[in-house]
């Protein structure tokens, strides 16, 4: 039996003088008209006015097929320009085709009781010339409002798309007089055309609700095909961007391996996920662009029928049938609230903060192809510094959020209550003081990132390694039920964030041990050397300016001032792209920031 | 079946009735595998007033509203849509003279709170014919035991008693017949009864594995249930029920004086100790991991309250010491030996005894919020569903969800029907026949009933157990008031102080 939730805060008392009645049970709760009390129904994302709702050609419905009934009486359609039309097709296809009368119905054309131009236009369809347009193929010609008018066609008579044309109903307006033209374009010269006024259909009505006159199916009946269609090829790349494109391979989870798969490359080869060839054989690495690639992959018809083919990937690998969840030794708690509150404090935040800075000065050791042409001598040189550059700063951006992450932790304690007596939550935006160790073993320090330091950075970062584990006892002592469980769940997702620095260290070890020397002479990296105070003041300057501003919106975090907070952040964001440029520069000419210095704890 | 119990519940399967959201506290789930059987609706007398209620309480009952007091302050129900509310003093007041003044009041008094609603929560429409979702077999109809108040008369029901058993075909059809009127993801619900159904061991254990191979098949799940006076109950049998996840229902009395007097083996002697030697093979089963999909072995252990229990909190608490996962109390009311009955001016100290045995429970609720600790059945049901805010027009699901099966076939309301043309409704060769069990429920509707239809108590009771309403009438029925009207100031106590038990 599950444990009951401890009780949040003292019940209330069960009368509130001078209040209504205060329901007690859940029917009670149910018929309120309390708009604080939800009762279970459907959740707040399945309605419509919180619908994704992009308009390629939208998810609920196909927003376009609104503006096929703009004009009362008429169902309009959109025809685009086939990539490659056939000879023989019927010549000037292309616009905004009227495809038929659909007046008797219209709620905005009441057979009574309307304006005059709606007994104007009802007179008009119902006459000869109506009967004209449900005969020949009729093209919008016009469009006037407001004494503006927009020609469907160029001045040569050549018509415009029917995408183009599209984009001019968008732009007319509800409440004005509206003057169309229509054309039949299978007449012969010249080519009759009728002139209709009235008014743009307002397409909801003040409460949301879509207009009447659509009938059940018509907005939805150009929707995108079967989804499993979708996620091998989406135009808004919308259900593309629903999976990887390139996955690594699936990893034998149920070996009690303690650290390096004994095969790296099984983990360490990127597939392309939707690959035709799902036997071992196809397993080879992708190839480096879609258009290479998509000979290989599922195409359409193979990918509605093979769909369930396609692998489930859980932290970039895939996973086969069974997916076993990586076991994790237990970590010993913190003997209390206190304890680990001072390790985050002292061991972890700064931890983080030292490897951000470790990886940054990494980072700026990197030639940037951009400014140095030294890899001229070098084909490859150029797409490696530019991928490297890339994981460097991920790698660095990722030890920010584990800054941050470590920070809410404390103040999300300190809210909760469990700060020490008297104590408050401050942020921590120091290094470790040196020597920077981890259970003995050295940090990443300032400097290159030569290849036998980045594998020394891939040792570190291993899984299973101790940095790997470093809040695995934050995460054994919050899964206790005395914690709120959202700060359980911020542990595991810092504990569980570091499988993919090693495999981006190791994977930058391979691709940069391949230029020669494996020491700070390599070809790739800047002659850097770490600055003093004077030569980086001004980059100095920047990160104190950065540092205040992080601090100053951690604590606004902590007061849960989300205004005052995004405030600081966007100055410390400035302050960033700012200390970035300043260290580049730096680097070109052979200087290092020595940021440990700057951030070093106060003795 | 050798002990009285009211029907099974399956309000679920009542389809017309409005349930409201499900509570997510451990109550729920610590309750929702209590047993296949619930509580007995408990009927009162008439003529002899309950016990008088603790004097900080007051209760007061019209036919729209009804008024009771705690310590922390006045509370309402709302009898439609069973909604309890908090008072403030000067509306405690206002609805006390409402409920003086009579029905008309009430309902101004509604408006004017704002708690009436639009349309009422229990309708008159016709409940139509739900779907049929459990099964009870009457597998053998005859019992080792000679129980002097069981129902089945010994589980031949009045009849002329027959040594064999329900037969294959007949166990196999109405698996059949329960399996393939639902849809895929549906449960299925079959309960094991008698006489003593383990006097039919072969029967139950192939109709038991014929029942999981035809729900896996068809993408049910399946819940299995039996109730049994434990005399025959075997170490494999054990392993059995644990291994297949049923909720077993272990009749018995209490101590084993009271056992002995009440539950004699047919041909003299007592069958406590006989009991007593085999209950633990089945309770160390509890909560042993069962086939993939079933719920684990719980055994709960059900009291038949006669006028010969004195101490009725020492027998549940005997009972709870066992090692059952839950026990609950039944009163005996149509025993056909009236010693064993509780007569018409027996229901004030029955009260008083249920309500002895609910405090101690409520106290242990309010120690350490575990319900484990004292499971009493009949309380901790009756918080899930005050909390829930059941309100329903019929009291079980007898004849709705739920049929009982005969031994030749036959298709009854209930288990207690068996043998009862009244309430039989076709049998498993020809079907069920809906016309006659659509007339029954409509029949059996609380709006239908006296003097039901103006009673505060109405959607919680339902109407009382049929087959006791039917063969004595509703005598009960200020029990039953009483041990509402104490439920709720025990739940509006407990959802104070305990709220985490709720959710």
């Amino acid at each position: 039996m599950k444990q009951p939730t401890p009780a949040p805060a003292a019940a209330e008392p069960s009368s509130r003088p001078g209040g209504g009645p205060r329901a007690r049970n859940r029917t009670a709760r149910a018929a309120a008209p309390d708009f604080n009390a939800r009762a279970v129904g459907n959740p707040a994302t399945a309605r419509l006015e919180s619908g994704v709702g992009n308009c390629f050609p939208g998810l609920e419905m196909d927003v376009r097929n609104l503006e096929g009934r703009f004009f009362p009486g008429i169902l309009f359609r959109v025809v685009t320009q086939p990539l490659r039309p056939v000879p023989e097709a019927l010549p000037d296809q292309a616009g905004i085709r009227l495809v038929y009368l659909d007046y008797l119905n219209d709620p905005m054309l009441p057979q009574r009781g309307g304006e005059h131009w709606v007994q104007t236009l009802l007179d008009t369809y119902m006459s000869k010339v109506g009967t004209s347009l449900s005969n020949g193929r009729w093209y919008l010609h016009w469009l006037e409002q407001e004494g503006k008018r927009i020609a469907c066609s160029a001045e040569d008579g050549t018509p415009y798309d029917g995408e183009t044309l599209w984009r001019f109903v968008r732009c007319l307006r509800a409440d004005v007089p509206l003057k169309i033209a229509v054309i039949q374009r299978d007449a012969p010269d010249p080519q009759p055309v009728v002139e209709l006024t009235g008014r743009r259909r307002r397409y909801t009505g003040d409460d949301g609700v879509i207009d009447t006159a659509y009938p059940p199916g018509e907005l939805t009946e150009s929707m995108c095909n079967p989804w499993q269609h979708d996620f091998r090829d989406c135009a808004c790349y919308y259900w593309a961007s629903n999976h990887p494109d390139v996955v690594l391979g699936e990893i034998d989870r149920t070996a009690p391996s303690d650290a390096v798969p004994a095969d790296p490359d099984q983990a360490l080869t990127w597939l392309d996920w939707l690959r035709r060839d799902r036997s071992p054989a196809g397993n080879v690495a992708a190839p480096p662009s879609r258009a290479e690639a998509r000979a290989w992959q599922l195409d359409h018809f193979e990918i509605n029928r093979r769909w369930q083919e396609l692998a489930y990937v859980i932290e970039g690998h895939e996973v086969g049938a069974v997916y076993h969840p990586p076991r994790h030794e237990r970590a010993t708690p913190y003997p209390d609230a206190a304890a680990m509150i001072d390790d985050l404090r002292h061991r972890l935040a700064p931890l983080e903060m030292t490897l951000c800075c470790a990886y940054l000065y990494g980072l700026f050791s990197l030639r940037d192809p951009a400014h140095d042409h030294r890899h001229g001598a070098w084909a490859t040189m150029h797409d490696d510094l530019v991928a490297a550059r890339q994981a460097m700063t991920l790698l660095a951006v990722g030890e920010m959020t584990h800054l941050r992450w470590a920070n809410q932790l404390l103040w999300e304690l300190d809210a909760a209550g469990f700060y020490p007596g008297g104590e408050h939550y401050e942020p921590v935006l120091d290094v470790l003081a040196p020597p920077r160790l981890w259970l003995g073993e050295p940090l990443p320090d300032l400097q290159a990132l030569s290849p036998d330091i980045l594998r020394r950075y891939a040792f570190i970062e291993r899984p299973r390694g101790d940095l790997d584990r470093a809040y695995a006892r934050c995460v054994a002592t919050l899964e206790q039920p005395a914690y709120p469980r959202h700060l359980f769940e911020l542990a595991v997702r810092i504990d569980s964030d570091g499988v993919s620095h090693y495999e981006r260290f190791d994977q930058l070890a391979r691709t940069l041990g391949a230029y020669g020397a494996q020491d700070a002479t390599a070809p790739y990296l800047r002659p850097l050397q770490l600055g003093t105070e004077a030569q980086a003041r001004e980059a100095l300057q920047h990160l104190a300016r950065l540092m205040a501003a992080l601090k100053s919106g951690y604590q606004a975090q902590a007061r849960r001032d989300p205004q005052a907070a995004q405030r600081a952040i966007t100055e410390a964001r400035a302050a960033m792209d700012v200390l970035r440029q300043e260290a580049e520069q730096l680097a070109r000419h052979g200087i290092g920031v020595p940021l440990f210095d700057a951030l070093a704890p106060a003795p | 079946m050798s002990r009285q119990g009211a029907p099974m519940q399956a309000a679920a399967a009542i389809t017309r009735i409005p349930v409201s959201a499900i509570g997510r506290g451990p109550l729920r789930s610590a309750l929702s595998a209590t047993t296949a059987l619930p509580t007995a609706s408990p009927t009162a007398s008439p003529s002899a007033p309950p016990t008088a209620p603790p004097a900080a309480a007051r209760t007061h009952g019209g036919s729209a509203l009804h008024r009771f007091d705690t310590a922390a302050g006045a509370h309402l129900l709302v009898v439609d849509g069973s909604r309890v509310y908090d008072l403030p003093p000067a509306e405690a007041a206002a609805a006390d003279r409402a409920l003086a003044a009579g029905p008309a009041a009430e309902q101004a008094l509604l408006a004017r709170l704002n708690l009436a609603a639009a349309r009422p929560a229990v309708v008159d429409d016709d409940i139509g014919t739900p779907p049929v979702t459990a099964l009870a077999l009457n597998i053998a109809e005859h019992c080792n035991l000679g129980c002097g108040y069981c129902y089945a008369d010994g589980g031949s029901f009045g009849q002329a008693p027959r040594r064999e058993a329900m037969g294959w075909a007949v166990a196999q059809a109405a698996v059949d017949r329960l399996v393939g009127g639902l849809a895929p993801g549906a449960t299925a619900r079959l309960a094991f009864m008698g006489g003593e159904p383990l006097l039919a061991r072969a029967l139950l254990r192939r109709a038991t594995e014929y029942a999981g191979e035809a729900c896996a098949r068809r993408g049910l799940r399946l819940q299995l249930a039996l109730t049994t006076n434990a005399t025959r109950l075997t170490d494999d049998d054990a392993a059995f029920f644990a291994h297949h996840g049923f909720a077993v229902t272990v009749s018995l009395d209490g101590s084993a004086a009271l056992n002995d007097r009440l539950r004699p083996r047919r041909g003299g002697g007592g069958s406590h100790a006989q009991v007593l030697a085999r209950l633990p093979a089945l309770l160390a089963r509890q909560g042993e991991a069962a086939l993939p999909g079933r719920p684990r072995l719980r055994a709960s252990a059900r009291i038949t309250v006669t006028p010969l229990h004195r101490a009725l909190r020492g027998d549940v608490e005997h009972l709870i010491g066992l090692g059952f996962a839950a026990v609950g109390v039944a009163p005996s009311l149509v025993a056909a030996d009236a010693a064993l009955r509780i007569a018409d001016g027996g229901f004030a100290e029955l009260l008083a005894q249920i309500v002895d045995v609910a405090d101690a429970c409520e106290r242990q609720l309010l120690r350490d919020g575990k319900p484990d600790a004292y499971p009493f059945a009949n309380l901790l049901d009756a918080l899930r569903e005050l909390h829930r805010g059941t309100h329903r027009p019929l009291p079980c699901g007898a004849g709705a969800g739920y049929l009982g099966v005969a031994a030749d076939g036959a298709l009854h309301a209930c288990h207690r029907f068996i043998g009862d043309d009244a309430a039989r409704f076709g049998d498993l060769g020809r079907g069920i026949d809906d016309q006659a069990r659509g007339a029954w429920l409509a029949q059996r509707h609380v709006h239908r009933q006296q003097p039901c239809a103006s009673c505060w108590a109405r959607y919680l009771c339902g109407g009382g157990c049929h087959h006791e309403v039917l063969h004595r009438g509703r005598a009960a029925c200020d029990f039953i008031r009483g041990w509402l009207d104490h439920c709720l100031r025990s739940y509006a106590r407990l959802s104070d102080a305990r709220p985490e038990l709720f959710g």
